[in-house]
C-alpha cells in the first residue's frame, strides 16, 4: 500500500543520462550508501548524491534534505523504472519521484581543447598537479614493474600502442575500492587523450578491453563507458577545461582540491593518470 | 485610552511584531496598536502615532511594547491572549522545524563550522557591528538589513574587499547563489547565466523572465543600491564580476543597474569588457543606442532578460527584442488622462517611471516622498519607500497602503490607467492578487458609477516553482479587471497605448571593441568557493529565511540574534573596541581563572575574629556588603549590628544599642575588606568565632563566621537573650572545640575533596548544603571524639552539628573568598571577582578593577515564602553569601541541586537545567574540580564575565534566604535574586576607560 509519496523537482542531472535512461526502462536500486545511492538500468548506474557535491558522469544531484529522506526510505534491490521523465522508486510503502525533467541539465561532455605546451608548463593546476607526492599519495604505484611501464608509456614514441595495450591489461580492474585505482588512473590518461590529443588510441584500446573483460566493478565500467562517450564527472570537467590557458591561483587550488577530495584515493590516482598523459604530451 | 503592556527581554523580529500588531489591530475594540521593540528609534515611531505613553518611553531595547489605543479595558486580555497566540505559533513552528538554533557568533561557528556566508535581516542600527564581526570571521555577507549609513557601508566593503569577501548589501532585498534562494526571491530554474545587481525587483523581473524563456540562473549576486554611487565605487559590483567570470558554471553575465556615478560607471563598463563571457548589461534610466563588443546594453529588464537567454542558447544577439504587448487597446483614452503606477517594487516603479517619461517627454525621474515620476499628473510611486515602510511592512508583504492608493486615485478623475505589480516568491505576500482584488473590483465600479472608464494594468513577478501559485495569481487580477502582461515593460507599453503612445524600441547595432582588455583584478579565494559550492549560512535574523535555503540543497543555522546590551549604543561601542583588545583580555582572564581553579584551600582553624583581623580593634562591626552607613541599614542589619552590641558587652540593652550605633560611636566596614564574608547581615564582631580557610597555593585566607542554625539567628537581625547565648556558646564552646578537631588533621582539611563529594550528592551550596554538611561530620567527628574534654561537650557539638543543614554554607563562603582573594591578585581582566549585597546595594568588583566597587540598588528576591508571609515583608537582597555564586556554585550550579529547585522558585529540573545553561553564558568556562553528575559531569561554572553579562544582558543569578524586613523577625522565606545589570555595566564602562577607551 502507497501510504507516503515523496517527489523531488529540483536538482541538477548529467547531460549523459539519455544514453542510460529510455522511456519505460526499468531497474532496480544498486546500493546504498550514507549520503548517496546508485541505480542501475541495463548494466548502466545513475548515482543519486546531494546538491554541492561534484555531479558524478552518470549523476542526478538533489537537495541534501530530499536525498536523507530518501535514503531513509529505500534499500538495495527495490524497484525502479523511467516513464514520461521521471524516475520512480517503489518502496515497500512509499512512492518515490525523481522528476529529472524538471532538474536543470549540466553538461558533462568533454570539449577537445587547443593546447599549448609553455601554456600548460606555466598553468597553475598543472604546477599543482607536479606537486603532489602520487608515490606516496596514490595506490597507483605498487612495484617497481608499475614505474618502469609508466616510464615506457612517456617516453615511447612509434610502439607506443603496444605499451597502451600493456598498461591498459596491467592496471585494468587493479587495486581496490569502488573504483580500483588502476582503473582511475587509466580514466585519467583518457581524459587528457580526450581533450588535447588527436590520437585515440587509449580510447580504443579500453574499449577494445572492456568487451572482451569484464574483472572491474560496476561502478567502474559505468565510468568507462561515459568516458569512451567522452563524458566525466563535474569537478573532472572543471579542472580539464582549465588547463589549456590561464587560471587564477585561488581558482586553480579549488580545482584540484575538488578533484582531490573525491573519494579515498579516487581523485589522486586520476591526477595521476593525468599527468602522467600530460608529461607524455610534453614530449612530444 | 491607552495602554500599555512590557514584555521584559523578550526580543522578537521586527517583521514578526508589525504581522502581530495588523493581526491585534484587527480586534473588535482596538482602536489602533503598535508593538515594537523599545529601542529609541521605535519611541520615536510610537511618539510620531501618538501611541507613546510614559510605561513605553521608559521601556529598553529589549522589551517588547504593546500601546493600545482603546475604549474598551477589557480588550487587553483579547491583546495579550492574541500576543501569545501569535508568539507562540512562531515557536511552534520553531520546534517542528527542528532547525537548529543558536544565540551568540561562538555557538553558531562551533554549529556550523563551514559556514561561507551570513544572512542578515536584523535592525539596521546593530547591523554595521554585527556585519563586520562577521567579516572578522572570514564570512562572506548578504545583507537584507537597511538603514545602514554610507559611510559604514565604505568602511565595511572595503574591509570585505580586502579580506578577499563579498558583502552583498546593505539592503539587498534578493538574490541566488548557487542556484538558492535567498531572502526575498523567487524560484529559478538553475542555468548559466551570471547576475550582478544594484537592484533588488530588477534581479526579480529579470530572473522570472529568464526563466519564462526557458533558461537558468545559477547566481543572482545583490550588491544594494549604492555600489554604484561614487563614494562606494562598485566595490562588490566589480568584485562579483571577477568571481562570475572564473566561475565555471556562468557562461553570460548579466549586471542590473540604476543609473550609477559616471566615473564608476566608466569603471564597471571597462571591467565588462575586459572579462572573456559575453556581458549584457542594463542602466535603467539611459536608452543605449548600440552594443559594443561582446557587451550587450538593453533598455528595458524584459530585453536583458531576452538578450541573455540567447547568449545563454549560444545564439546570436537579435538587433531589436521589442515585443508588442499581448493586448489591444480599441479606443485610447480621451486627452487629460494619466497614469498613475502603483509599485512595491523599486524598480519595477523606476522602470515604468523611466518608460514614461522618455515615451511622453515629461523630463525624467523624481525622488521625493515614494515618487518615482511626479509630471503633469502623471505620477508613479515606489511604496516600497522608507517614508511608507518605517514601522510597517513592505507593500509586498502588506497590501494596506497599496489598498488605500487605490482607493485615493479611483477617486480623482484623471487617473486613467493604474499601473501595478504583484511580486511572487519566498518573503512576499501568500496570496497578494487576492488582498488586492477587492480594492481593484471596488476602483473600477466606483469609476463606472461616475461614468467614468478606468484601467488597471499589471503584471506578476514571479515563476511556477515560486511557493505562490503563478498561475492562480494571473487568474485572480484578471477576474479583479487587471489586464495582465508578461513583463513590466509590456505593462507600461499597454498603459501608453491607453495615453495613444506606442511605445516603440528602436534597433541596436554591435560596434566592434578594438582597445586592448585590461588584466582583470585577482580572484579571491572566499568569493571563488562561495561560487562553486552550496551556501552554508548563518542566518541572523528572520526565521523564515531558513526554508528556501534547506529546501533548495543549502544549510542554514537559526541565530535567534538580540541586541547585545539591550541596544545601547554606548555599550555596544565599548564592548566593540574590547573586543579589539580580545586577546590580551582574554590572556589576562585566563590567568584569573587559573587561579581559581588551582586553589587549594583547606579549613585549618576557628578562631576569635579579633586575633586573625586586626582592624576589629575597638567598636567596630564588620558588615555584608559594598560599605553602608548605620542609616542606610536596613532592618534585619541593624538587628544584627544591636545583637552583636550585646554579645561584645558594649551596651546591655537594645536601647543603650542603638544609640551607640546611632551616634557613630561604633565603626562599620566590609567584610570584604578584610579577608572575610558574612552571611545576610553579615555583622562579625571581635569576639565571634570565625572560619579560617588558607588557600595553600599562596597562603590567602578567607574567613566567615559559624553558621547559628535557623530560627532566631543574628544574620536574620535577631538579637534576642538566646541569640547572643548562643553566639557565647559558639565562642567559647563550638569554636575551640572544632579547632582543636581539625588541628589533628595535620594540614587541616581539604575543601577541595570536600566540595567535589558533596556536589555529587546534590548540594550546589548556598540553598542546600546538607551533604556538604554530613561530609564535613563524617570528617571531624572521629577527631571530635578523640579531644580530651567532657563527652557532654562532645555530644552537644556533635549534635549541633547535625542539627545544622546549612553549617557547610559558612565553610564554602570563607573557602569562595580564599578562592577569589587569591585570584584578584591578578589585577587585570574583566572577571568578577566580588559578588555581594548589603540590602540597599548590589556590589560588584572584578579582576581589572582591584578594590573599586560597583553598585546599585539590589533587587527584592522571588520564592517561597513560610506561611504568612509574602514578598511585602521580604527585606531587599542582602548577604556575602552570593560569594558562593562568584566562584560558580549556588544559583550558578543549580542543575547540581534538583532537590531544591522547586523551593527556591526554579520549577523542575528542566528549569535547573536551563538556569545553569544560561550561566554557563556569562561564564568563561567550566570548573573540572567541582564536576556536576546532571550535567553531564560538566564542571561548575568558572569565570563570569562582565562583558558577556553585558552583551547578553544575563546577570547572575543568586539563590538565597530571604529575611524578614523588621529586625528581629528571622528568616521568612527563600527563594533567587537576579545580581542588577547596571552594576556590571558600570564596572565595564570603568574598566574600558582604564584601557583608554574613550566613547561619546
Amino acid at each position: 500500500m502507497i501510504s507516503n509519496s515523496l517527489e523531488i523537482e529540483y536538482g541538477v542531472k548529467s547531460n549523459y543520462l539519455p544514453h542510460i535512461l529510455y522511456e519505460n526502462s526499468v531497474g532496480n536500486i544498486h546500493s546504498v550508501f550514507q549520503t548517496s545511492f546508485n541505480l542501475v538500468f541495463h548494466d548502466q548506474l545513475v548515482h543519486v548524491g546531494s546538491l554541492g557535491t561534484p555531479v558524478s558522469a552518470f549523476g542526478v544531484n538533489i537537495p541534501g534534505n530530499s536525498l536523507q529522506q530518501l535514503l531513509n526510505r529505500i534499500s538495495a534491490g527495490n524497484s525502479v523504472r523511467y516513464e514520461d521523465g521521471k524516475i520512480m522508486i517503489d518502496t515497500s510503502n512509499h512512492e518515490v519521484k525523481i522528476k529529472l525533467d524538471k532538474l536543470s541539465e549540466v553538461d558533462l561532455r568533454l570539449s577537445h581543447l587547443p593546447i599549448d605546451r609553455v601554456d600548460v608548463k606555466n598553468n597553475e593546476i598543472f604546477r599543482l598537479i607536479n606537486q603532489i607526492d602520487f608515490l606516496g599519495d596514490s595506490g597507483v604505484i605498487q612495484s617497481a614493474k608499475e614505474s618502469s611501464l609508466l616510464n615506457e608509456f612517456i617516453s615511447a614514441q612509434s610502439d607506443h600502442k603496444k605499451v597502451i595495450k600493456a598498461i591498459i591489461e596491467h592496471f585494468f580492474g587493479r587495486g581496490i575500492g569502488l573504483t580500483p585505482s588502476g582503473d582511475d588512473f587509466i580514466s585519467g590518461l583518457i581524459m587528457v587523450e580526450s581533450c588535447f590529443s588527436d590520437d585515440s588510441s587509449c580510447r580504443e584500446e579500453l574499449s577494445e578491453f572492456l568487451s572482451r573483460h569484464s574483472s572491474t566493478t560496476d561502478v567502474s565500467r559505468s565510468y568507462y563507458q561515459c568516458l569512451l562517450n567522452g563524458y566525466v564527472s563535474e569537478s573532472f570537467k572543471h579542472l580539464l577545461n582549465n588547463l589549456s590557458g590561464t587560471v587564477e591561483i585561488a581558482k586553480a587550488r579549488r580545482l584540484v582540491k575538488n578533484v582531490t577530495n573525491y573519494g579515498h584515493t579516487s581523485g589522486i590516482d586520476t591526477l595521476f593518470g593525468i599527468q602522467v598523459a600530460l608529461k607524455k604530451l610534453m614530449q612530444k | 485610552m491607552l495602554h500599555t503592556i512590557i514584555k521584559e527581554n523578550s526580543y522578537q523580529d521586527s517583521i514578526n511584531l508589525m504581522l502581530l500588531t495588523n493581526s491585534v489591530n484587527g480586534l473588535d475594540g482596538v482602536n489602533k496598536s503598535s508593538i515594537m521593540m523599545g529601542t529609541d528609534a521605535n519611541k520615536d515611531i510610537f511618539r510620531n502615532s501618538g501611541l507613546l505613553t510614559p510605561e513605553a518611553e521608559s521601556a529598553k531595547g529589549n522589551d517588547m511594547v504593546i500601546v493600545v489605543d482603546t475604549d474598551d479595558d477589557a480588550v487587553m486580555n483579547l491583546v495579550l491572549a492574541e500576543t501569545d497566540r501569535f508568539l507562540n505559533d512562531l515557536s511552534v513552528t520553531k520546534e517542528s522545524g527542528g532547525l537548529k538554533s543558536v544565540k551568540n557568533w561562538k555557538d553558531a561557528l562551533e554549529a556550523l563550522p563551514d559556514a561561507n556566508l551570513v544572512l542578515f535581516s536584523i535592525p539596521g542600527e546593530y547591523a554595521a557591528d554585527e556585519i563586520e564581526k562577521a567579516l572578522d570571521y572570514n564570512l562572506n555577507v548578504f545583507s537584507f538589513s537597511d538603514n545602514i549609513s554610507i559611510a559604514d557601508e565604505v568602511r565595511l566593503k572595503k574591509k570585505a574587499h580586502e579580506k578577499g569577501l563579498l558583502l552583498m548589501g546593505p539592503d539587498c532585498g534578493t538574490g541566488i547563489i548557487s542556484g538558492i534562494p535567498m531572502a526575498f526571491t523567487n524560484v529559478v530554474n538553475k542555468g548559466n547565466i551570471g547576475i550582478v545587481g544594484a537592484s533588488g525587483t530588477g534581479i526579480q523581473e529579470v530572473t522570472a523572465m529568464i526563466d519564462k524563456l526557458g533558461g537558468g540562473v545559477v547566481h543572482a549576486i545583490g550588491t544594494g543600491g549604492r555600489d554604484l554611487s561614487d563614494k562606494v565605487g562598485a566595490i562588490t559590483v566589480k568584485d562579483a564580476i571577477v568571481g562570475l567570470e572564473h566561475h565555471d558554471a556562468t557562461e553570460v553575465i548579466v549586471v542590473i543597474s540604476k543609473p550609477p556615478a559616471p566615473q564608476v560607471r566608466n569603471e564597471v563598463v571597462q571591467l565588462l569588457h575586459d572579462v572573456s563571457k559575453p556581458v549584457v548589461a542594463i542602466f535603467l534610466g539611459e536608452k543605449p543606442d548600440h552594443h559594443e563588443g561582446s557587451v550587450y546594453l538593453a533598455h528595458t529588464l524584459e530585453e536583458t532578460a531576452r538578450i541573455a537567454v540567447d547568449l545563454a542558447n549560444g545564439q546570436s544577439v537579435k538587433s531589436n527584442y521589442y515585443e508588442p504587448a499581448a493586448h489591444h487597446v480599441e479606443n485610447p483614452l480621451p486627452a487629460g488622462k494619466t497614469v498613475k503606477g502603483l509599485y512595491s517594487g523599486g524598480t519595477l516603479a523606476a522602470e515604468a517611471g523611466m518608460l514614461i517619461s522618455e515615451s511622453l517627454e515629461l523630463g525624467g525621474l523624481v525622488k521625493e516622498e515614494g515618487f518615482i515620476l511626479k509630471s503633469h499628473g502623471f505620477e508613479v510611486m515606489d511604496l516600497g519607500d522608507d517614508i511608507y515602510t518605517q514601522g510597517k511592512p513592505h507593500p509586498m508583504m502588506d497590501p494596506e497602503v497599496r489598498m488605500n492608493k487605490i482607493k485615493e486615485y479611483s477617486v480623482d478623475p484623471s487617473t486613467g490607467v493604474i499601473l501595478l505589480d504583484c511580486v511572487l516568491g519566498y518573503g512576499s505576500h501568500p496570496d497578494m492578487a487576492q488582498a488586492l482584488a477587492p480594492a481593484i473590483k471596488e476602483a473600477i465600479a466606483v469609476a463606472k458609477a461616475d461614468g467614468r472608464d478606468l484601467h488597471f494594468v499589471g503584471t506578476v513577478v514571479g515563476t511556477k516553482q515560486d511557493p505562490q501559485d503563478f498561475n492562480q495569481a494571473v487568474a485572480t487580477l484578471e477576474e479583479a479587471g487587471v489586464i495582465v502582461e508578461e513583463s513590466n515593460a509590456k505593462a507600461v507599453q499597454l498603459a501608453l497605448k491607453f495615453m495613444g503612445k506606442e511605445l516603440v524600441e528602436a534597433d541596436k547595432q554591435v560596434i566592434p571593441y578594438s582597445k586592448e582588455k585590461n588584466p582583470l583584478p585577482a580572484l579571491s579565494s572566499a568569493v571563488d568557493e562561495m561560487l562553486n559550492t552550496m551556501p552554508r549560512v548563518i542566518n541572523v535574523g528572520l526565521e523564515s529565511f531558513n526554508e528556501p535555503i534547506i529546501k533548495y540543497g543549502g544549510q542554514s543555522l537559526q541565530f535567534n540574534w538580540k541586541p547585545v546590551a539591550g541596544g545601547n549604543k554606548k555599550l555596544i561601542k565599548i564592548l566593540n573596541a574590547l573586543r579589539k583588545k580580545e586577546e590580551e583580555i582574554n590572556a589576562s582572564n585566563e590567568k584569573v581563572i587559573d587561579r581559581i581553579k588551582n586553589s587549594q584551600p583547606f579549613l585549618v582553624d576557628v578562631v576569635s575574629a579579633k586575633s586573625v583581623i586586626p582592624e576589629l580593634n575597638g567598636k567596630v562591626l564588620l558588615h555584608a556588603g559594598p560599605p553602608i552607613t548605620w542609616d542606610e541599614m536596613t532592618g534585619p542589619m541593624q538587628g544584627s549590628c544591636i545583637g552583636a552590641s550585646l554579645f561584645e558587652g558594649w551596651a546591655s540593652t537594645e536601647e543603650e544599642a542603638r544609640k551607640q550605633l546611632e551616634s557613630g560611636e561604633v565603626t562599620f566596614m566590609p567584610c570584604h575588606h578584610v579577608h572575610a564574608v558574612g552571611p545576610m547581615g553579615g555583622i562579625t564582631s571581635a569576639n565571634m568565632a570565625v572560619l579560617v580557610v588558607e588557600n595553600k597555593v599562596d597562603g590567602t585566607v578567607g574567613y566567615c563566621t559559624m553558621n547559628e542554625g535557623i530560627g532566631k539567628v543574628l544574620r536574620f537581625g535577631a538579637y534576642s537573650q538566646e541569640v547572643v547565648d548562643r553566639l557565647h556558646w559558639m565562642a567559647n564552646v563550638l569554636g575551640p572545640v572544632l579547632s582543636q578537631a581539625i588541628k589533628l588533621k595535620g594540614d587541616g582539611i581539604n575543601l577541595n575533596v570536600m566540595i567535589a563529594k558533596a556536589i555529587t550528592m546534590g548540594d550546589e551550596f548556598h540553598q542546600r548544603n546538607i551533604a556538604g554538611s554530613l561530609v564535613f561530620l563524617k570528617e571531624i567527628s572521629p577527631s571530635i571524639v578523640k579531644l580530651d574534654i567532657e563527652d557532654s561537650t562532645k555530644e552537644e557539638v556533635i549534635q549541633f552539628l547535625a542539627d545544622t543543614d546549612q553549617f557547610f554554607l559558612n565553610i564554602m563562603m570563607a573557602t569562595s573568598k580564599a578562592i577569589m582573594d587569591h585570584a584578584r591578585k591578578i589585577e587585570s581582566g574583566t572577571v568578577v571577582t566580588t559578588l555581594t549585597r548589603n540590602g540597599k546595594n548590589f556590589g560588584v568588583r572584578i579582576s581589572g578593577m582591584g578594590d573599586q566597587w560597583f553598585t546599585a540598588p539590589v533587587n527584592t528576591p522571588k520564592g517561597l515564602y513560610f506561611t504568612g508571609y509574602s514578598e511585602e515583608d521580604g527585606n531587599p537582597d542582602i548577604g556575602d553569601s552570593a560569594i558562593t555564586e562568584t566562584v560558580g556554585v549556588g544559583g550558578m550550579a543549580m542543575v547540581a541541586a534538583p532537590g531544591v529547585t522547586r523551593f527556591v522558585g526554579a520549577g523542575g529540573f528542566e528549569d535547573a537545567l536551563r538556569v545553569s545553561n544560561e550561566m554557563a553564558e556569562i561564564s568563561i568556562s567550566h570548573n573540572p574540580n567541582w564536576s556536576i553528575p546532571t550535567w553531564d559531569f560538566k564542571g561548575t561554572c568558572l569565570g563570569i564575565d562582565i562583558r558577556k553579562v553585558v552583551e547578553t544582558g544575563i546577570t547572575p543569578i543568586i539563590n538565597t534566604g530571604i529575611a524578614h524586613k523588621k529586625a528581629g523577625v528571622g528568616q521568612i522565606g527563600a527563594g533567587t535574586v537576579r545580581a542588577p545589570l547596571a552594576c556590571f555595566e558600570k564596572a565595564l564602562e570603568a574598566y574600558a576607560e582604564k584601557l583608554g577607551i574613550t566613547v561619546e
